[in-house]
């Protein structure tokens, strides 16, 4: 048996135990212990699945096959990634304090308490359906990427899809957001693992750092120097839009007080760094090893085919690149099913909940949620199986949907005198100019996302 | 004076605010390609402004985030 599938054989056996231990430990029919692991994760947990949901796929197979295509410059994926914890601090303590007192358990909750307009909850809750519905897409064409690049082909991607879009499905009805957290704990250690074997075969393929960026400098250099000002522009753009995209708000909620939730946030603030630079090297060493030969979309293969010819070239990498495999893996999983968590809970507590089941009781809900679940997941599995755009394109989308929604947190926090309808109308205005732009084709305008006009 | 919701002084965005316009090479000259420590010196900065900023929302976060002790109480009792 090869170190792979060894490997994966624990990883399973691993989530199916999770699940299981998770669903025995459950409150039934609670919507704040499904959805929210009864408001009770402590500070590993809170921290490590929180890692293990914001570095996605997308950051695992899609950021490297952006440094593929800019170079260094992606090291902006760093600073926009720091930016998340940064706008945090503008709303996590206050939200987190009114949450635990008014038992919120969706974004939801915070919207009627703090402007109590049901046509703006609405607004903002199908905005919220659209960006989550467009990053789990994102996940399962990763998780496609990911098992047809390493098996080359052997495995299609639309059998990786299928196959993976099951097991999510299945431990995330099983156990909630408790069994999504366990299991994140320990994709987040396999991430971090992976990223040091991942480390470790570049740097020993390249000759050192010193190496690799004296080959890049030779042969391209328009990947080491500085980069133009519309690249610079489009990392100011980054910042803002991925910052300001409210991410994993349902976290907040979860944390078990305000001193995990402080805690966490501060170790929060260094993952960037121990994540980013490592991804970047990636992309840049596929530079080197495939110079320009795959095309744009095609640059989402550089991880999955990096990891494949590893294995297969030194024995001595197999188990390195076995933990890298599953660390991608991980990240993958460990996003794709928080994101259907919180799919999962708008649809049925905020959608359902408030006009098909206005009386029924949060036993039935849940029961409906664990249903709705399914079938987001089959209609999204469908729309997987023909990539249209590459996944940094679909986590900008998502990313500029978010940030219409985001004033609905940070300044209905920070000040008092933000009105519902002035809330409403900056929700509708923005959302119709950033869509307006996309569909005009203005994706940017002036280097900067059209999300971030609106 | 800040509000219990947003517990942190407004310099602190302003601070941030600088912070970011000094990882941002905006200010390197463009084209630039001398390395350090086996990475172009542009990025070497943005990664130093990276840990300057993680540096700074510990330190925030200590000095000005109180916990609400009453209110974990209040849920553990619950």
């Amino acid at each position: 048996m090869t170190p792979i599938a060894l490997l994966l054989g624990v990883y399973a056996a691993m989530l199916a135990t999770i699940a299981v231990l998770s669903r025995r430990a459950a409150t039934p029919g609670s919507l704040s212990d499904f959805y929210l692991a009864g408001r009770s994760l402590g500070v590993p947990v809170l921290v490590l699945t929180l890692y293990a949901t914001q570095y996605s796929g997308n950051a695992l197979i899609g950021y490297p096959g952006e440094a593929y295509r800019m170079g260094f410059a992606w090291i902006m994926s760093a600073s926009f990634m720091m930016a998340i914890v940064v706008v945090y601090l503008t709303f996590a303590p206050g939200l987190q304090r009114t949450a635990r007192k008014h038992r919120f358990v969706t974004p939801a909750d915070w919207f009627d308490h703090r402007f109590g307009s049901p046509v703006l909850t609405h607004c903002a809750n199908l905005l919220l359906i659209v960006a989550i519905t467009n990053y789990l897409l994102a996940q399962l064409m990763a998780i496609g990427h990911l098992t047809e690049g390493i098996s080359d082909g052997a495995v299609p991607y639309a059998a990786g899809v299928l196959l993976f879009a099951v097991v999510i499905v299945v431990y995330e009805t099983l156990g909630g957001l408790r069994a999504v957290a366990w299991t994140d704990t320990v994709q987040g250690i396999l991430l971090l693992v992976g990223l040091a074997g991942i480390l470790a075969a570049v740097l020993t393929s390249t000759g050192g750092l010193g190496g690799l960026t004296a080959w890049l400098a030779e042969n391209h250099p328009e990947k080491v120097s500085r980069p133009p000002a519309p690249v610079l522009r489009t990392w100011v753009s980054n910042v803002l839009t991925v910052g300001f995209a409210p991410q994993a708000i349902q976290r907040i909620y979860a944390a078990k007080s305000s001193r995990v939730l402080k805690r966490s946030l501060g170790i929060m603030a260094f993952m960037p760094l121990v994540t980013m630079p490592v991804v970047v090297l990636v992309g840049l060493y596929g530079v080197r090893r495939y110079d320009t030969a795959l095309g744009d979309i095609a640059a989402d293969q550089v991880m999955p085919r990096l990891l494949r010819e590893w294995t297969e070239a030194e024995p001595l990498f197999a188990l390195s690149a076995a933990l890298v495999l599953l660390g991608a893996m991980a990240a993958i999983m460990s996003t794709a099913d928080s994101v259907l968590l919180s799919l999962s809970s708008i649809l049925s507590k905020d959608v359902l909940g408030r006009t098909l089941m206005r009386d029924a009781d949060e036993a039935h809900i849940t029961r409906y949620g664990k249903l709705l679940s399914w079938l987001a997941m089959a209609v999204l599995v469908g729309v997987a199986l023909v990539p249209r755009l590459t996944l940094w394109g679909l986590t900008e989308l998502k990313n500029e949907l978010l940030c219409q929604v985001s004033p609905l947190f940070v300044l209905g926090v920070a000040w008092s005198g933000l009105t519902a309808r002035a809330a409403l109308c900056g929700l509708l205005a923005g959302t119709s100019v950033a869509a307006g732009a996309k569909f005009l084709g203005f994706g940017k305008i002036w280097g900067l996302h059209a999300g971030l006009y609106g | 004076m800040p509000s219990p919701s947003a517990p942190f002084p407004r310099w602190t965005w302003v601070l941030f605010a600088l912070l970011y316009g000094a990882l941002i090479p905006w200010w390197w000259p463009e084209g630039d390609a001398t390395i350090a420590f086996g990475l172009p010196r542009w990025v070497v900065t943005a990664l130093c402004g990276g840990v300057l900023v993680a540096v700074t929302v510990n330190v925030l976060i200590h000095r000005y985030w109180h916990e609400d002790a009453a209110a974990d109480d209040e849920e553990s009792t619950a």
